[in-house]
């Protein structure tokens, strides 16, 4: 739903912004070079300075945030920031079904979209081109339109305020199913036509052939699809209820008020947790992810 | 999305399930509203009356609320209410729709000032002048409230987070610039002692400016605008705010931003307030006690005053109540009320207000001993509460029209943001309203007339 928004977080990542890809044609001469490190620093710290400000507001008292012209280093630890964004909201239940949420939801796309595109991609069946565009066709819908049929779909079937209504709806992305449609088209038929000859099946083939040829195409989903569900915010808001079925994005909702008062500290702090999960998946998967992600860029 | 839904079903699945959800559209209430799902009953709550609230209070406010609830639940034997935190005015009422058409709902829900109207256009809200007794007269409430969610002598909405626009202003600046320590009484005033004001520096900063105007809710605060130059949004449907009196206000208020160059749309008007970058702002009531905090933080004296006139006073009501939802059973809306009655005793009321900043809602809640020693121990809160009875229910206009509050702020975003001629900007505005109002017509008549 959100996927497109989500590759561009991804791409303007730090982690990302290394510039690895600049390798193969460095620049021969000194000047060249400097303007090139000049261009990267300036990235670099476009990306970095709104999560360094994040961190080191999570420890400012609520003055000293507003402060201007804004200070740059906190000027003591204010960790009772943390404290206090802890017990504002049931976090630890929080963190428990984000979690949840995000593992069987990425693992139940990545299972439907493995098997619908190998649907379209290698069996034969009337209007698949046709089915293929409205499927298309859906990707075009925003999720804000969907919301009330899916909540009604979620309600008839008795899932509200329940882990199947936060997962299930998710598990069909056809923005999932659509990239891993475009990588399998380029494997070579003859590799899929071989196996079929030596007697495998349609499962045998997707598991022992498509699936390792299509790895960094599925990374690249799983990263996609996991950073977007962690990050969810509307859907998990409108489908549960009680404070003990909310994920996190919601409850950093849960510090800020419209009118009246906001304890920045505290918001900063509780953003905290929020991120901090992505950021160590990140540092773990960074390189699967750098290659998951140019492999997207150029196959797409 | 929902073709991938069609896959887990499969064909027939969901075809079944498309025609049971048609067939229950079409038979209307053959199946009966059930209560939104709610968390289990903590045992010493065992064998109540299970009500579920839903909210838009977060934060300290939102924990105000949650003090409140379970004193409620304390004080009798009866009734379990269970609140349920829904996000913003917005996400509440966007949710609420989409559970009344799944026809599973909770018993009472806080609605803003507009997401009530709609809510009533819709006859979700149950009529709740007959719930009244010994215990809590409608007059007890404060009449511009009470009045504000009556139509056609029947009440559907009672106040609870009320607030109105205030004007905040930097004491020590306006001092420091050789001007009275007041907020300005008129508009053309505060235009004579912009220039003053313009000269003065704050730390290594540039020089300040005299008035932030916020993007959110500039609709709400402009509403002022138009009474204080006798125009309005509109009469009714009716819009109106293309006449003379509205096309002046705004060109009043263009001219201040770029003639004067004496004030300017900001991102967040309350943060440059409080770092001095602005020397006034027009905040909400709600937001003194973080104003203060930020006053304290950037050494400064905070003062409020009631918003400048022009030619009369002009100043709208704003904020949230509740009402109750009237496909619930007749039992639970019955004790959906004894809560509401809870909240319109005068001590829950200025227990309320003193947690949150919100107004009291009734009237002997401001005789309250610890919000008589509040108000004299900080003038700016007394400010607000002089100011009350002066103020009054917005215009129709941007409280029906759907999306008008919405769109109403954009217009008002671009009017203080780029160079439109305000007459147009206001004709354009008008006519997007007119359009929008004609679609609501024969639903707002059978509901207001």
């Amino acid at each position: 739903m959100t996927a497109p928004a989500t590759l561009t977080q991804v791409t303007a990542s730090p982690i990302t912004g290394r510039g690895e890809g600049h390798r193969s044609q460095r620049p021969k001469s000194i000047v060249p070079r400097i303007l090139l490190y000049l261009g990267l620093i300036v990235v670099g710290l476009a990306a970095i300075i709104p999560i360094y400000w994040l961190l080191s507001s999570s420890v400012k008292t609520s003055g000293e945030i507003f402060v201007f012209p804004p200070r740059w280093f906190p000027t003591s630890f204010h960790f009772e920031n943390f404290v206090e964004a802890w017990h504002s909201a049931p976090f630890g239940r929080m963190y428990i079904n984000s979690i949840v949420v995000t593992i069987f939801g990425t693992l139940g796309e990545i299972c439907v979209a493995v098997l619908s595109s190998y649907a379209f991609v290698f069996l034969p069946f009337p209007r698949k081109n046709l089915i293929f565009g409205i499927f298309l066709g859906a990707m075009m819908v925003p999720g804000t339109v969907v919301l009330l049929p899916n909540y009604m779909t979620v309600a008839q079937l008795g899932w509200v305020n329940t882990y199947a209504g936060l997962i299930v709806p998710g598990w069909g992305s056809v923005f999932a199913m659509f990239l891993l449609r475009q990588h399998m088209m380029t494997l070579p038929t003859e590799i899929t036509e071989a196996s079929r000859v030596d007697g495998a099946g349609h499962l045998r083939t997707l598991w022992s052939i498509v699936l390792p040829l299509s790895r960094p195409m599925v990374v690249t989903v799983m990263i996609v699809s996991l950073v977007s569900k962690w990050n969810d915010f509307i859907w998990p808001l409108i489908v549960t209820n009680t404070d003990n079925m909310r994920v996190l994005p919601v409850g950093l909702l849960m510090l800020k008020s419209d009118e009246g008062y906001t304890d920045w500290g505290a918001v900063m702090a509780a953003t905290c947790f929020v991120v901090i999960p992505v950021l160590i998946v990140f540092f773990f998967a960074q390189r699967q992810i750098v290659a998951g992600l140019t492999q997207g860029a150029t196959k797409g | 999305m929902t073709a991938m839904i069609n896959n887990r079903f499969g064909r027939r699945g969901m075809l079944g399930l498309l025609g049971a959800a048609a067939a229950s559209v079409a038979t209307g209430c053959a199946r009966d509203f059930r209560q939104v799902g709610g968390s289990a009953v903590p045992a010493k709550y065992h064998g109540r009356l299970h009500l579920i609230a839903w909210h838009s209070f977060a934060s300290t406010t939102g924990e105000a609320l949650v003090d409140l609830v379970s004193k409620f639940n304390d004080s009798q034997s009866d009734i379990f209410v269970e609140l349920q935190y829904q996000g913003g005015y917005e996400e509440t009422q966007q949710k609420l729709s989409a559970t009344l058409i799944a026809r599973q709902i909770p018993d009472l829900v806080v609605l803003s000032e507009v997401t009530w109207r709609a809510m009533h256009l819709a006859d979700a809200l149950e009529p709740l002048e007959g719930y009244f007794d010994a215990d809590l007269q409608p007059t007890d409430y404060i009449e511009q409230f009470i009045t504000e969610g009556t139509v056609k002598g029947h009440i559907w909405w009672l106040p609870f987070a009320r607030s109105t626009p205030l004007f905040y202003f930097n004491k020590t600046l306006f001092e420091k610039a050789g001007l009275p320590g007041r907020a300005p009484r008129t508009w053309d005033e505060f235009a004579d002692w912009a220039p003053a004001i313009k000269k003065q520096r704050v730390g290594s900063g540039s020089n300040v400016m005299p008035l932030a105007l916020d993007g959110g809710y500039s609709a709400w605060y402009f509403q002022g605008n138009m009474w204080q130059w006798n125009g309005r949004y509109s009469d009714g449907l009716d819009i109106k705010l293309d006449e003379p009196e509205g096309i002046a206000a705004a060109t009043w208020m263009a001219e201040f931003i770029r003639k004067h160059k004496a004030a300017y749309l900001s991102a967040k008007g309350s943060i440059d307030f409080g770092n001095q970058a602005a020397s006034a702002a027009l905040m909400s009531t709600a937001s003194l006690a973080q104003t203060t905090e930020l006053a304290k933080a950037g050494k400064f004296e905070l003062g409020t005053g009631f918003l400048p006139e022009h030619k009369a006073f002009g100043c709208p009501t704003g904020g949230s109540g509740w009402g109750i939802l009237t496909h619930a059973p007749t039992e639970r809306k019955q004790a959906a009320f004894e809560f509401l009655k809870y909240l319109g005793r005068p001590e829950t009321s200025a227990t309320w207000t003193m947690a949150t900043g919100y107004l009291p809602i009734v009237k002997k809640a401001q005789k309250d001993p610890r919000l008589v020693a509040l108000v004299t121990k900080d003038p700016n809160f007394s400010t607000s509460l002089h100011q009350l009875p002066k103020t009054r229910t917005q215009d129709l206009g941007r409280l029906v029209i759907p999306d008008a509050s919405n769109f109403m702020d954009d217009a008002f975003e671009t009017l203080y943001s780029s160079g439109i001629a305000p007459a147009t900007a206001m004709r354009q505005l008008a006519k997007k309203m007119r359009r929008k109002a004609d679609l609501l017509e024969d639903i707002y008549r059978a509901h207001y007339e």
